[in-house]
């Protein structure tokens, strides 16, 4: 998504418009307000100082703790305890973990976990940060070979502790060499990398994408496009095509078909969901296409509506307005 | 000094209540605690007047102030509801409908949710109040580069578990809501 569109999504949520104000201040409880406030008579329950007081554990890092910014602020009001052992007072558990699953070892402020075996149980990788002090839950999934090596999808529950002052750095991962350098999955020594901040709170759940072996569907989030340039169909539109336009075309390039049933909500305001209980309806040949998407290496999933809309629900509008072949 | 203020006080209060009732009404779950931060805020503003800057710079700060009494309020601290029935039924009114329409607008709702306070508050401030990266690094005591990077890695995990959660659609484009009418 872009950032006009991460933007636009958020507006969305807003109770009170953007732009609007909340409230008039001549409205009489406004004016109320206003009186009770320089009569003296409404006080807040405790002093805000310069500094927001926290949860009583906070304290015990002195002043200094307190001075930091708002996320490590919020960070810790989370109700995240900072063990002794993440201090770097040198009384911690081990930096480095090794098998033959996964190896893991710190690099400046970060752990760098290899990944060396893919189809390994996930916990065991979880074990392995777990013996470092984090709670890491990787999941490493079939994906899309354009998303291969990719995070697909992160969840924090905590966040990441600041050190010294300094911004952490975030996650990231990549397939690698050794040495760092960006590689293709298959190759000798070409290992899925994860890297980890050291600071790290509470529970980091993420799933990175690995190739898909032979008959096996690519994880829900690890699903691409099937139309633009490296997809199976790259050349071939299928959006506001019918069912029984798209089909034939498919099956010629050796590709098999599912269907995803797509949701729009009323007034069509951009987007789509896909309600579980509706995907066993047979698709008609006069059904609307909006988006072919990857879903095996040998299978694209169409997405389907069984009525014509004003605009593509994929797209919010027009494909051409959005990809840029 | 004393006596000018309250007339101090009330121009910044008439210049920035709509502001703050909106930031808040936009963050809290219902109208009551929306007014405990409306109401906490411009106390807090009313006892250090000292502190206030002058001009457009005001609502910044007390953007600021908010956040921080939003913060506390959401751990459970004590509430201040004696003798406030009035303002509280005004708040209500901005609750009257609920923002989150249709399918789709509620599980994004959810993910927002779900998100870091952190991401929520970079993102919100962005689209909800309109500020620019100064004025939100302004308001949040943070430095313009901090607010970069933060924002920038708060938009890719809202893209991310939206992307998770469902809302799914081709990842060059996503979702892209049409404008509301605003």
């Amino acid at each position: 998504m872009s950032t006009d569109e991460i933007d636009a999504t958020t507006r969305l949520l807003a109770r009170v418009e953007p732009g609007k104000p909340g409230g008039d201040p001549s409205a009489p409880e406004a004016r109320a307000l206003l009186v009770l406030i320089t009569a003296g008579d409404f006080g807040p329950a405790e002093e805000h100082g310069g500094a927001v007081p926290g949860p009583r554990r906070v304290r015990r890092y002195g002043p200094q703790r307190l001075l930091l910014g708002l996320v490590a602020v919020a960070v810790l009001a989370a109700g995240v305890v900072v063990g002794p052992s993440l201090l770097g007072n040198g009384l911690g558990p081990a930096t480095s973990y090794a098998s033959s699953d996964i190896d893991i070892r710190r690099e400046a402020d970060l752990y760098v976990a290899r990944i060396k075996n893919p189809y390994a149980d996930h916990q065991r990788y979880r074990e392995a940060f777990g013996t470092l002090g984090l709670d890491v839950d990787v999941r490493v999934v079939p994906a899309a070979p354009r998303k291969v090596g990719q995070e697909l999808s992160v969840g924090v529950h905590g966040g990441v502790r600041e050190s010294s002052g300094r911004t952490p750095e975030w996650l990231s991962s990549g397939m690698e060499e050794p040495d760092g350098t960006p590689c293709m999955a298959g190759q000798d020594g070409c290992y899925l990398v994860l890297r980890v901040p050291v600071g790290l709170t509470g529970q980091l759940v993420v799933r990175l994408g690995r190739p898909a072996r032979a008959g096996e569907v690519y994880d829900e989030a690890g699903v691409t496009t099937a139309t633009t340039a490296g997809g199976t169909l790259a050349g071939y539109r299928v959006d506001e095509k019918t069912v029984g336009e798209v089909v034939p075309e498919i099956e010629k390039r050796g590709l098999k078909i599912t269907y995803l049933i797509a949701t729009v909500a009323p007034e069509n305001p951009g987007g789509y969901g896909m309600d579980p209980d509706k995907q066993d309806t047979p698709v008609g040949k006069d059904w609307i296409v909006w988006e072919a998407e990857e879903s095996a290496p040998d299978t694209v999933r169409l997405i389907v509506t069984d009525e014509r809309y004003d605009k593509n629900p994929v797209y919010g509008g027009p494909r051409d307005t959005v990809v840029k072949d | 000094m004393d006596s000018e203020r309250p007339a101090a006080f009330e121009a910044v209060y008439r210049q920035t209540y709509g502001q703050i009732t909106a930031y808040a009404a936009r963050r809290c779950d219902s109208p009551q605690d929306a007014a405990d931060v409306v109401a906490e805020t411009f106390a807090i503003a009313w006892r250090r007047m000292d502190e206030l800057p002058p001009g457009d710079e005001a609502v910044l700060w007390l953007y600021g102030v908010a956040r921080k009494v939003l913060a506390n309020h959401l751990r459970g601290e004590a509430r201040r509801r004696a003798h406030r029935a009035e303002f509280d039924a005004g708040m209500a009114d901005l609750y009257a409908a609920s923002p989150d329409r249709g399918i789709e607008l509620k599980v994004i709702a959810e993910v927002f949710r779900s998100l870091p306070d952190d991401d929520r508050e970079l993102l919100s401030l962005v689209a909800w109040e309109g500020l620019d990266r100064r004025q939100i690094a302004t308001a949040l005591g943070l430095s313009r580069n901090a607010v970069r990077v933060r924002l920038h890695r708060a938009r890719r995990r809202f893209s991310r578990a939206l992307t998770e959660a469902g809302i799914r659609s081709t990842p060059e484009c996503r979702l892209v809501p049409a404008e509301r009418s605003l």
